[in-house]
């Protein structure tokens, strides 16, 4: 079975780890929901995941409607390229905000 | 609107990969609709028409999910809604091949008429009749085709027409069906091939794809599956004639040669020198210009009308006289009038271009018409002095994939400006 984790990496920061599927992100999601909304101003660092197929996608779209809601900032940094190629096939890669290169975070 | 800016004058040199074929994946996608199982499709394309068939099977109820090597795996066991809405069809005519997946499968479907087509009359009566014989009821009412039906039943469907989209359908619906279902005078296009080796990868049992009968066997159920995309023939061709006309020599890879045989006896008689293996074609011109060649456009395995415009801006700018006979749809010379501004002597008498090659165009803002117009317009820019600025690209970004990146990773100048 695959796993996943999602672990606080400091200030603001969160990093995620292992394989984003069908099987991990549900329990990911729960425990994303629970880390990121005490956190104003986020950054989720995904450089840690192995594999990623459109769940994981789906993963981060999902969080990512939770901070909108809860009028959070949340970013993302690391994204695997395969991820990046699926959310472009999806049309909805505009809509992940993404650390930018040598940018400071959070 | 994102727009394409090509700066000609580069002859291409390189190895472009070929991308699966669109038009073998989107029928295959539909298929997925027949399973009782999830079916895995590999060598996707990834394009908008694509996007928005798995968004059209998605709202239905289909899981779907993108692996990291973008392959698709399509979970129709919880199908709850047999609706193919006008927003989605009117932006992809292929929509209407989800009709006789859902009538087989689920006894009904209500599915939006497409509505009008740039390049001609593209009617689906064909489908209804078919389906008709089959023993579906089929009203058509407030822009929707609405049937249904208990087990469909064999038939012996003759086309009045031969049609890619209305084979694929007929096949795909028989495939459950109760008896022996033979269509005859069917398409035979590759495409049509892939998919019955797609629907025998889940369980059905057609024969005959390829040739103008085809038979099928209904089965109870089909199952699970995982299947490859062919690869993209229009593609193909497409980066071969744009070698050509740049004088270049450019290999494409991940293609199958054998899908081709039509163009590559024309790009020859336009004095490419090219090799094929098994799965990589090679054209060179050692920077010659191209010679005229005359084509006429039929159903395949005869030169294909998807394949007409590109060859027309290898004619604007090749020696001598060619022509170019559409003999598939009405309508479809639209590019003729953009190449035109560009310099290329092009005369129109109905159905015949007659185009008297010049030495150079000249660059202009034109616009895009259809898919392959689009192509064509990208083609003839890659040899035109100047700048060449092609409009309403989105027709072009559904049927190739980053064709901008392809084509720079050949050599060519062009780049995307967002609209």
């Amino acid at each position: 079975m695959n796993l996943a984790r999602i672990e606080p990496a400091g200030d603001r920061r969160f990093r995620v780890s292992g394989v984003l599927d069908y099987g991990t992100v549900a329990a990911l999601e729960a425990r994303g929901r629970l880390l990121l909304a005490a956190t104003a101003d986020a950054v989720v660092d995904l450089s840690g995941v192995e594999r990623a197929n459109s769940a994981g996608l789906a993963l981060l779209l999902e969080w990512l409607d939770q901070a909108r809601a809860a009028h959070r900032r949340l970013r993302f940094e690391g994204v695997p390229d395969s991820l990046l190629e699926i959310a472009g096939t999806s049309n909805v890669a505009a809509l992940l905000p993404l650390v930018a290169t040598g940018e400071g975070a959070p | 609107m994102d727009k394409l800016i090509i700066t000609g004058g580069a002859p291409l040199s390189g190895d472009v990969r070929i991308s699966g074929a669109k038009n073998a994946a989107l029928p295959i996608l539909a298929a997925t609709l027949l399973a009782t199982e999830p079916v895995f499709i590999g060598n996707v394309p990834h394009l908008q028409d694509v996007t928005t068939t798995m968004e059209l099977l998605g709202r239905m109820g289909a899981r779907l999910v993108v692996d990291e090597r973008l392959a698709v795996e399509v979970d129709p066991t919880r199908i709850s809604d047999c609706v193919a809405p006008y927003d989605l069809v009117k932006t992809m005519r292929a929509s209407i091949l989800v009709l006789g997946p859902l009538l087989a499968r689920f006894g009904q479907a209500d599915v939006s008429l497409p509505g009008g087509c740039a390049i001609g009359s593209r009617p689906v009566n064909l489908h209804i009749d078919g389906l008709r014989r089959m023993g579906a009821e089929i009203r058509v009412e407030n822009g929707y085709i609405r049937a249904r039906s208990k087990r469909l039943k064999g038939a012996r469907l003759v086309m009045d027409l031969v049609t890619v989209t209305g084979t694929e359908n007929l096949m795909m619906a028989a495939t459950l069906a109760d008896g022996v279902t033979v269509i005859e005078n069917a398409a035979r296009e590759p495409e049509v091939i892939d998919l019955a080796n797609c629907l025998n990868a889940m369980g059905a049992k057609v024969r005959g794809a390829g040739t103008d009968t085809i038979v099928i066997d209904g089965v109870e159920r089909l199952h699970g599956a995982s299947y490859k995309v062919l690869p993209d023939r229009i593609e193909t061709g497409t980066f071969l004639v744009a070698a050509a006309i740049t004088g270049g020599a450019v290999r494409v890879r991940d293609t199958d040669p054998g899908l081709l045989d039509a163009v590559l006896d024309k790009l020859r008689e336009a004095g490419g020198d090219i090799e094929v293996g098994e799965d990589w074609i090679s054209l060179d011109m050692h920077g010659r210009r191209p010679r005229s060649v005359d084509v006429h456009t039929a159903p395949y395995p005869a030169f294909p009308t998807d394949m007409q415009a590109q060859f027309t801006a290898l004619n604007a700018v090749a020696q001598g006289v060619g022509t170019i006979t559409e003999n598939v749809f009405e309508n479809r010379f639209m590019h003729v009038l953009e190449m035109q501004r560009m310099g290329a002597n092009i005369r129109l008498e109905g159905s015949v271009a007659i185009c008297t090659g010049v030495e150079r165009l000249t660059g202009a803002p034109v616009m895009a018409t259809d898919l392959r117009a689009s192509a064509s317009l990208v083609i003839a820019g890659l040899v035109a002095d100047g700048e060449t600025l092609v409009d309403r690209i989105y027709h072009i970004d559904r049927g190739y994939q980053n064709i901008e990146e392809k084509l720079s990773g050949l050599g060519a100048h062009i780049r995307r400006v967002p609209g």
